[in-house]
Order: structure tokens, then sequence, then C-alpha cells
């Protein structure tokens, strides 16, 4: 199972290689409870293990972001390797409507940049 | 540095030492090879071409150096200390690398300077092969360490040359320049073919990731021929850049180019073109001012 | 494994969709992929395992690695016995995967591979196959375009293009005069700058004069390329033409020409004038003997590949009462 840590007011996971489709999943459930249970701000999800994302990578982690979204905290992926990232591209996959960052630094600066919000539903985002 | 005193030093430690014989018997076979230096010079300037080594020097050049070789070299044996010779080695390697001689042609034609002059010893001196023989014991380790000096010093001039133009070339071959922190400027220039095109992205990606960079200026102005295959190359970068945390600005796209790609279906809705390079620089400027790249990054659905 | 060099891998559970890509990656890199391609194909083994373990619960993946003359690939294949895919073409259109539906990925599989089919029946199963080839374009790409004087059957005009990984030589020689002595002593230049490469530009027209002492000679233009600093070094005796198209747009100068000096390598060798300059990826150098009257048309696509540009050069300016070559070579560098 992999660690979630608590940061402060946001959460963070970091993937390891190898990783099952039912083990992201599973992540993914549980971040979006802790999300609930700690009111976090935010979440951190660390891929740089994560050797591939493919289409069930890009749509987990899509949700991931919209619930947690829902749930009033921001969702940050990092780490994705450049291979990775040139491959998502060149597939047409390009983790639209998700925040991404170079790695755990810049992702709690993203985080901590965003603006306060209030209560959990009534964020809005521009468009 | 280091490394260099520690290798002349090596040499230095095997050396024989001299002794009173040893230093009289050297003055003496310097001084006949000192009255016969025409004549051994040219025989060995004429060994030298026939064996077909530094043909990249013209006859007269080859003399010419021929005869400050030649009286180093005697210098050398002369005094037993080797710095003076060391340093005329790397002299001489700095002027002859650039036009393309290579180190068995240097440690040859120093094998063949110590040839001809033994050849000369043994001719003057074969009557008496006792008096040959102390000359020999003087004369072979001193030669010995000659050669050997100067084929280090060719060696550390070459391998000096070949880390500078690594490090020239390192610069040449990553065309990503970081201009100020978390700046970073791609400047293209010439022909993109797909093959190049992912060499670019490739290398931007990794400078994005070295140097953390949140703002990338890529300026195609000299790249000819812009059209669909280019710009859908430019897209996926872009693309890629936002996936590692990084905003591209476009500049040097034409306006009518890029009314043209939109019109055969190029999707330009991801890429942010500023006209030229000096205004993309300062428009990432001011984005990274306002600290307000994190905030763009985040695109809902 | 089965003999004929395939890796099957069964899919059955969970943990062999990352055993299958695994390998996959492994064998990528085995055949010389890079770590992008390495990591597309592993990708799309990741999709098509993960469509058998949902759709037909078991089946397997095949991977091979897969040649012809002069190229190298991988083909995968996916096999199921299960249900079949209802609508193919629905499955196979690009907005399918990305809307959150069934999402086969099977676009994405698509786009990434040269060749690519999907066979799915009700009752009879699934199979996607692809293959990805590698793709090789040389540092330096070529292009000739000759032809012999009217007349006779070979041509005193040869020419060289020597490529390593980190140097390069490209030589043009037209042997003096006509017929098979001139086809004789300009093979024996080429040869012999074949055997010298990559000594420096001047070497090697030296080596060549002493060679052809004894002939009627040859005039010749060199220029030996430098990967790593991205530098050409050119010399010419006699009258073979030589330019450098740069590929830059705004490239000031647009043209660089390579001075010649009068003389015939193996009859009178005049003092080399050699030139190193620095070139850009896309750079073309046009070496053209003198049966070409070298014009370049003001509409030049620069674009067009070597071959094309000598093919075009040839046409345009071949005089047909000569011997006639024109050598194109495109420069493009980057990291060995």
């Amino acid at each position: 199972m992999v660690p979630i840590l608590k940061h402060s007011q946001y959460l963070i996971a970091t993937v390891q290689a190898a990783l099952s489709d039912s083990d992201l999943l599973e992540l993914r459930d549980r971040l979006v409870a802790q999300v609930g249970q700690y009111r976090a701000r935010g979440v951190i999800l660390d891929v740089t293990a994560l050797d591939v994302m493919d289409s069930f990578a890009v749509r987990t982690l899509r949700t991931l972001a919209q619930v947690t979204r829902l749930r009033g905290a921001e969702t940050v992926i990092v780490g994705i390797a450049p291979e990775v990232a040139m491959s998502m591209v060149e597939l047409g996959m390009t983790l639209d409507g998700v925040s991404t960052a170079l790695d755990l630094e810049e992702g709690l600066a993203m985080l901590g940049q965003s603006l306060p919000s209030p209560l959990a539903g009534s964020r809005s985002r521009g468009k | 540095m280091e490394h260099r005193t520690d290798q002349l030093a090596a040499v230095d430690a095997k050396m024989v030492p001299l002794d009173a014989g040893n230093t009289s018997r050297l003055r003496e076979l310097v001084a006949h090879l000192r009255e016969n230096r025409t004549q051994l010079r040219d025989q060995w300037a004429r060994r030298i071409i026939d064996e077909q080594l530094l043909t990249a020097m013209t006859k007269a050049e080859l003399f010419a150096e021929a005869t400050s070789v030649y009286d180093n070299y005697l210098d050398a044996l002369e005094t037993g200390t080797l710095q003076a010779l060391h340093a005329y080695a790397r002299n001489l390697s700095e002027r002859i690398i650039p036009r393309g001689v290579e180190t068995h042609e240097v440690v040859g034609i120093v094998l063949l300077l110590r040839d001809v002059l033994a050849r000369s010893l043994f001719a003057k001196y074969h009557g008496d092969s006792t008096v040959l023989d102390r000359i020999l014991d003087a004369y072979e380790p001193a030669a010995n360490r000659i050669a050997i000096t100067v084929a280090v010093g060719f060696v550390q001039e070459r391998e000096r040359v070949i880390r500078a133009q690594q490090d020239a070339i390192r610069e040449l071959s990553t065309p990503v320049l970081p201009v100020r922190e978390r700046l970073l400027i791609l400047p293209i220039i010439g022909l993109i073919d797909p093959l190049r095109a992912r060499q670019l992205t490739e290398q931007l990606l990794r400078a994005i990731r070295v140097n953390r960079a949140k703002v990338v200026v890529i300026d195609i102005t000299g790249v000819p021929g812009m059209d669909a295959t280019v710009a859908n190359h430019l897209v996926r970068t872009v693309e890629a850049s936002r996936l590692l945390g990084a905003l591209v600005i476009v500049t040097g796209l034409a306006p009518e180019i890029a009314q043209t790609l939109v019109t055969i279906g190029v999707d330009l809705s991801k890429m942010n073109t500023v006209g030229d390079l000096r205004e993309g620089i300062e428009e990432a400027e001011r984005l990274l001012a306002q600290q307000v790249v994190p905030m763009l990054n985040q695109q809902p659905s | 494994m089965a003999s004929n060099g395939e890796t099957r891998i069964a899919v059955d559970s969970e943990p062999d969709l990352i055993v299958a890509r695994q390998k996959g990656r492994a064998l990528a890199a085995e055949i010389g992929f890079d770590s992008t391609d390495q990591t597309l194909i592993a990708t799309a083994i990741s999709e098509l395992s993960r469509n058998i373990r949902l759709y037909a619960k078991r089946g397997e993946i095949v991977l091979c690695a897969i040649a012809e003359t002069g190229r190298r690939g991988i083909a995968l294949e996916a096999r199921d016995e299960g249900p079949g895919i209802a609508d193919v073409t629905r499955a196979l259109e690009p907005g399918f995967s990305t809307s959150g539906g069934l999402g086969l990925g099977l676009p994405g599989v698509r786009r990434l591979a040269d060749e690519f089919e999907v066979v799915s029946n009700a009752g009879t199963g699934t199979r996607v196959s692809i293959k990805k080839w590698l793709v090789h374009r040389p540092w330096l790409e070529s292009g000739v375009a000759g032809s012999a004087l009217p007349g006779q059957r070979e041509s005193g005009d040869a020419h060289v293009v020597w490529c390593q990984p980190e140097a390069a030589v490209v030589a043009v020689v037209d042997g003096l005069g006509h017929g098979s002595e001139a086809t004789r002593v300009a093979a024996l230049a080429v040869a012999t700058i074949d055997a010298a490469a990559p000594a420096a530009p001047a070497t090697m027209v030296q080596l060549c004069h002493d060679r052809l002492r004894t002939t009627r000679g040859v005039v010749m233009s060199m220029a030996a390329f430098h990967r790593a600093s991205s530098t050409m070094t050119w010399v010419g005796v006699g009258n073979v033409a030589g330019v450098l198209l740069r590929g830059g747009h705004h490239a000031s100068p647009s043209e660089e020409h390579l001075l010649l000096r009068g003389g015939v390598v193996g009859a009178v060798l005049p003092n080399l004038y050699v030139a190193t300059l620095p070139v850009a990826p896309g750079d073309t150098l046009v070496f053209a003997t003198d049966g070409v009257r070298l014009e370049l048309p003001s509409d030049l696509a620069r674009r067009a590949s070597p071959q094309q540009i000598a093919n075009q050069l040839l046409a345009l300016g071949g005089r047909g009462t000569d011997d006639a070559l024109v050598v194109a070579v495109r420069f493009w560098g980057g990291a060995a």
C-alpha cells in the first residue's frame, strides 16, 4: 500500500514503480477519503517512478483531480519523466484539467499560491 | 595540474643518478652531437619524410621545427633537467595539434632522433667498446627520459585540447540557454525533421528538469518553411513541457503563417505566441515576476 | 519462449500487465529504440494487455524482433478468445478513449504504430497486431546524381561519402580526359581517400597527389565533417564547384562558396587553401563537377531531400557535353 503523508494542509503520496491497476485505484480512493477526513487543501501525487502513463492512468488521475476539487482540494501531479511526457503527447494524452509541476517542491509552491477556498463545493475556477 | 607533475616526477624518479663520470660523458657526447648538428638534423629530417611522418607540414616547416626540437633535445641531454623540454613540448604540441598531427607521429619522430643520434655515437666510439658502453650508459637513460617527456607533453596537450573542445561542443550541442533563474531560451535554427524535433524536445525537457525552469521561450525565427508537420512538433513540445510544469512562449512565428496553420487545422490554442525573441523574454520575465505561472497551469477541464 | 525468437506473455492476472510492458520495453531497448520509443511501446502493451484482462479475462501478448532489408523493428500482437469488440470503428475513433467511456486506448496505439491491424469478431475473439520500425536517419544525409558523357559507358567523375559516428568525408573527383583511363584514375583517388579517411583534408589531398603521380591526374574537392564540433573543413583543387547552403531562415550569408585553387592532383599541386566553417543542422553541401553548370534557382526547395536537390541541379545544369556529377549532403549533427 502506498503510504500517504500529511504535511500541514497537504497530502503527499509517492507512487512506486510497477503499481498495479487496483493499487492505483485504491490509492485514489484513499486520497479522496483523506481529503475529506483531514480537510486537506491540496494533494501532491509524485509519479516519478511510473514508467508508463497510459489511458487508464490518465483517467484515474483525472478523476482524482476532479473529485478532490469537489472536496476543496487541488491535486498536483509531479515527477512525470521526460520520456513519459513525450510518449504521452505523442499518443494524444495531455492530462488536461490536471495541474502538473516538476517535483515535490514545485508542487508545494503551486499549492501554496492557490487562493484559499471557502467550503468545498462553492469553489469557482474560471471557466 | 597535479596529475601532470606526478607523471613527470615518476619519470624523474626512474632516472639513473648522474655521477661525475656520467656527467662528463654526457657533456662529451653532447659536444659531438652539437658539432655535427647540421648533418644529423638533416639526416633525421630525411628519415621523418621517408617514414611519412608529419605529412601535415610542409618541408620548410618540418626543417624549422626539426632544428628547434634538435636543439632542445641536446639542451635536455646536457643539463639533465626536463622542465624546459616539457614546456617546449607543450608549446610545440599546441602548434601542431590543430594541423592534425597524431600522437604516433610525435613519438615516432622523437624515437627516430634518438636512433639517429645513437648511430652517430656508435660511429664515433665504436673503436673502443669500453668507452662506447660508458657513453651509451650515459646516453640511453637520458634519451629515453626525453622521449617519454615529449610524448607525455604531447598527450597532455592533446587531452587539454579535446577537453576544451568537448566543453565548447557541450555548449554548442545544448542549444537550450539558461538565461536567468527559472527561464530557458531555445533558439532553433535550420531545418527540423521528425528526428531532430524529437532530439530538441528531449534536450529541452532535460534542461527544464536540470534548471527547474518555469518558463521557456522557443524562438523559431531561424526555422525555414513552417508547415503543419513542424507546427505539430512544436505543439507537442509545448504540451510535454507543461507536463513538467513549464510554460512555453513561442516567438518568431509570423502572424500570417500562424493564420495559415490554423486554417489547415493545426491547433495553436495551447501555444502562447509573442512577436520576437526580445518581446518573448520580456513577457517571460513579467510572468515570472508575478509568480503567475503556476496558476496558468491549472486548467480546469 | 518460442523457438523463432518470439516472446509470449500470458495475460491472466494483474501482475501480468506489468511483466508484459517491462518485457516489451526490454526488447525494444535491445532492438535499438530510444527511450521515448521504448516508453511508447511499453504504453501500447499496457493498453492492449489491459483490454485482454478487462474484456476477455485471459489471452496473450506476443513480442518479436523483426527485420527486413535495411531496417529493424518490433512486432507485437495481443490475442484473446474473448467476446470481441462490438464496434471496431467506434473503438478506433480518437475521442473515444478520452471521453471516459470504454477507453480501449486503441487510437493511441494506432498512432504510434507503423502498421496496425485489428481483427475482432464476436465468438472468435480479438487480435491486435502492430509493427513499429526503427527510424534511422544518418547524421549526414546524402544524395548523388550523375551521368556519363553521351557515348561513353563509364563516367570519369567519381565520388565518395565516408561516414562514421564522429566524422565524415565527402569528396567529388573528376578524372582528366574521358574514357576508361579517366574512370580508373578517379577510382584510384576515391580509393585513396576512402582508405585514409578521416585524416585531415590537406593530408588526404597530398596522399592522392602522391598516389596519382604517374597518371593524368584529377581535380577534386573535398569536405570533412566533424559531428561533435559541428564543423566542416573543405578544400578544392581544380574546378569542382562547392557550395554550402545554409538551412537557417535569414541566415547571412545564405550560401558559402568553396575557394578553389587551380591545379591538378597528381600533376601540379598548388598551395592548398583549407577553410573550416561551422555548420548547423539542415545545412546542405553541394559539390558539382564542371559537366554541370551549377545554378541555384531562387526557389530551390531547401527543405527538399539531398537526393531531390542533386536530381534537380543535374536536371537544370547538366551540360550534356561532359561527364556530370552532383553530390549533395545535409548535415544533421546532434548527439552521437
